[in-house]
């Protein structure tokens, strides 16, 4: 199949994973699609919303992110490790590749639906970049793929692993349709993940990012056309509350939670 | 493990409880309504005394402080001084050059005596509780309206229900059930007040819809507090289910970071956070959780308690700022113009310590759970 990808910032190891599983497994990767961290309508957002502080912390958490990258030793280094990929740039990877790389301000950029349909994009994997509107939704007829890192439909939203375990919710990854709520669409397969070995959030959160790239690798892999891939209602009716961003007071309070779990496990 | 965030919380709770104090001390019998940078400490406010009496009582608890206790105890002492006759007190700073009886300001002063008589079971704050509280029962039409001219708007507010709840307050003490009735038939009309997008009609200050989130959480919270006292969850906080979740997302997508004011379909106005809001909704959304046990709501409260203490001095070389909150971030802006309100300080050391109590219940269960 051709597959689109996004991707939040150009050294997001998870989506060069994806991307990386998806060619290996026979499909086409006809566009990378990467949403600029620096772009005006992005820190006019920030501003808008957090204030210049916002700002000054997305920026950090910007530059460790890409340090971390580069010397983390956990589970998306180690996926990285045994599937031998060494890129740690997206646009790198797609020259290497000869795939379209393509730079952009917003998610929703006309640039980006023109793309699609012009590449005949039979599906769009999300990897972050912001959230998705109707016309790009629209652009691929509804088949946009998602890897979210908690159980649906009980963890919409940010952070979800992170919630699941503090909500004493199914700790689990969820392969998605993306519509146009927040993490309400079909749901496709749900994956669970060990936590046995689980010492720090960062931890929890890399070996929910694993589970989904190895969820969403084995959904396509037997898929030869798209119109096989089925998701399904969930049972339940209601919508449950949106999780965000965990403030450092939650955080913190899950950290100890993790070191409560592990001093159990040991 | 990072508790750095637990240690900032006291860290600023010490600092405004220290700032309240302070404006104890420059209040001439009550606390200061306000300090100015241009014109200094104001004179004592009456009402907003008054509700500083609970969250002194609390301070003393929290550090088994009883100088805490004793500054309470002095700031009743000189409400019982200056409340009138007929049970009221009036509004607006003290003393006053044009003196008037207000609903308003004599509800919350009732929040102090009724603290103060739980605290030591003095009989002369429960009379004097009654004295007022039989005032406002008086006063209150068959509709659950105060008279006009206490207030700006054409009708009673619906944030009023802050002086239901204080009715309420002296009611759970002396069991006197005119006082209960009238206190209810107010809760009720605000009930109706509901729209079904979770605003309140008549929760601001003005006629035309708007209101600032410090009127939008004086409603929200007198009909928690009526449910709390009342073991009524169902009939009076239930309904702001709708209510709490807007506010909830707000304060998520805008990290804390609420507009001043909202207008009926909640849409944001003003370029300005008023702090006072922030911090009495955070008080909210601990108060819903308690009934609903949902941590995502303690994520969103710590978020704007966290943005107010970032914009708070603790080490100013002006020291009658430290520890103080301005009424609006960026300063100069409507609420509270250029000034630090009494009352800031006095929810953000309510909210911190709600706060803190919430976290620390929910480290001992990872404990507890542990060791069994």
């Amino acid at each position: 199949m051709r597959i689109s990808l996004t991707a939040g910032y150009d050294n997001s190891l998870p989506a060069i994973l994806i991307a990386n599983n998806l060619l290996n497994i026979g499909h086409e990767i006809v566009n990378v699609m990467v949403v600029s961290p620096f772009s005006c309508s992005r820190v006019k957002k920030i501003i808008n919303s957090q204030g210049l502080h916002g700002l000054k912390s997305s920026a950090k958490k910007l530059f460790l992110s890409k340090v971390k990258s580069l010397s983390d030793e956990n589970a998306i280094e180690q996926l990285a490790m045994k599937n031998g990929v060494t890129d740690r740039s997206l646009k790198k990877w797609c020259l290497a590749k000869n795939i379209n790389y393509i730079k952009l301000k917003t998610i929703n950029d006309t640039s980006a639906i023109r793309a699609l349909s012009e590449t005949d994009t039979d599906i769009l994997i999300y990897a972050g970049g912001g959230i998705l509107k109707g016309p790009i939704i629209d652009a691929v007829k509804g088949f946009v793929l998602n890897m979210h890192s908690g159980p649906l439909p009980e963890i919409r939203g940010m952070n979800a692993i992170e919630w699941a375990t503090l909500l004493k919710e199914r700790q689990s990854a969820t392969v998605h349709f993306i519509d146009r709520g927040i993490d309400t669409g079909k749901t496709i397969e749900e994956f669970p993940i060990s936590t046995e070995k689980i010492e720090s959030v960062r931890q929890l959160r890399a070996e929910a990012i694993v589970s989904g790239i190895n969820g969403l690798t084995k959904i396509l892999k037997s898929v030869k056309n798209k119109s096989e891939i089925e998701g399904r209602e969930s049972q339940i009716t209601k919508l449950y509350r949106q999780c965000y961003v965990m403030s450092p007071a939650i955080k913190y309070i899950l950290e100890k939670k993790i070191s409560e779990l592990r001093k159990d496990n040991i | 493990m990072n508790s750095k965030i637990l240690d900032s919380y006291k860290n600023h709770l010490e600092a405004t409880a220290k700032w309240c104090i302070k404006s104890i001390k420059n209040g001439r019998g009550g606390s200061c309504a306000h300090f100015s940078t241009l014109l200094g400490w104001s004179k004592p406010y009456p009402e907003t005394s008054g509700y500083l009496i609970p969250t002194l009582i609390k301070l003393g608890n929290f550090y088994r402080n009883k100088n805490y206790h004793q500054t309470a105890e002095n700031i009743g002492n000189w409400l019982l001084e200056i409340q009138k006759d007929d049970g009221s007190w009036n509004g607006g700073l003290h003393p006053n050059k044009n003196p008037k009886s207000s609903v308003f300001n004599t509800g919350q002063i009732l929040k102090g005596m009724a603290a103060l008589y739980n605290h030591n079971k003095d009989s002369k704050w429960e009379l004097s509780g009654f004295k007022g509280a039989e005032w406002l029962t008086k006063s209150i039409n068959s509709r659950g309206l105060w008279p006009a001219g206490d207030y700006r708007t054409k009708v009673t507010p619906s944030y009023y229900t802050h002086v239901a709840w204080p009715m309420l307050e002296i009611w759970s003490i002396n069991d006197e059930k005119s006082i209960k009735t009238a206190s209810e038939k107010h809760l009720n009309l605000v009930l109706n007040r509901i729209k079904k997008n979770g605003a309140i009609s008549n929760w601001g200050f003005d006629d035309d819809g708007t209101a600032f989130t410090h009127t939008i959480a004086y409603t929200i919270r007198g009909l928690q507090e009526a449910a709390r006292i009342t073991k009524n969850y169902e009939k009076y906080e239930k309904p702001l289910l709708k209510t709490i979740d807007v506010i909830y997302n707000k304060s998520e997508l805008f990290s804390g970071k609420l507009h001043a004011k909202y207008d009926q379909n909640w849409k944001g106005i003003g370029n300005y956070t008023c702090l006072t809001g922030n911090v009495q909704l955070a008080i909210c959304l601990t108060l819903f959780e308690k009934n609903n046990n949902d941590l995502r709501l303690i994520n969103s409260a710590s978020k704007l308690i966290d943005y107010v203490i970032s914009i708070q001095k603790l080490k100013s070389p002006l020291s009658a700022i430290n520890g103080a909150v301005p009424g609006s971030w960026p300063i100069w802006g409507k609420y509270m113009f250029l000034r630090y309100p009494n009352w800031a300080a006095k929810y953000l050391c309510d909210s911190i310590l709600m706060i803190l109590d919430r976290l620390n219940s929910e480290l001992e269960k990872n404990t507890s759970n542990n060791l069994s």
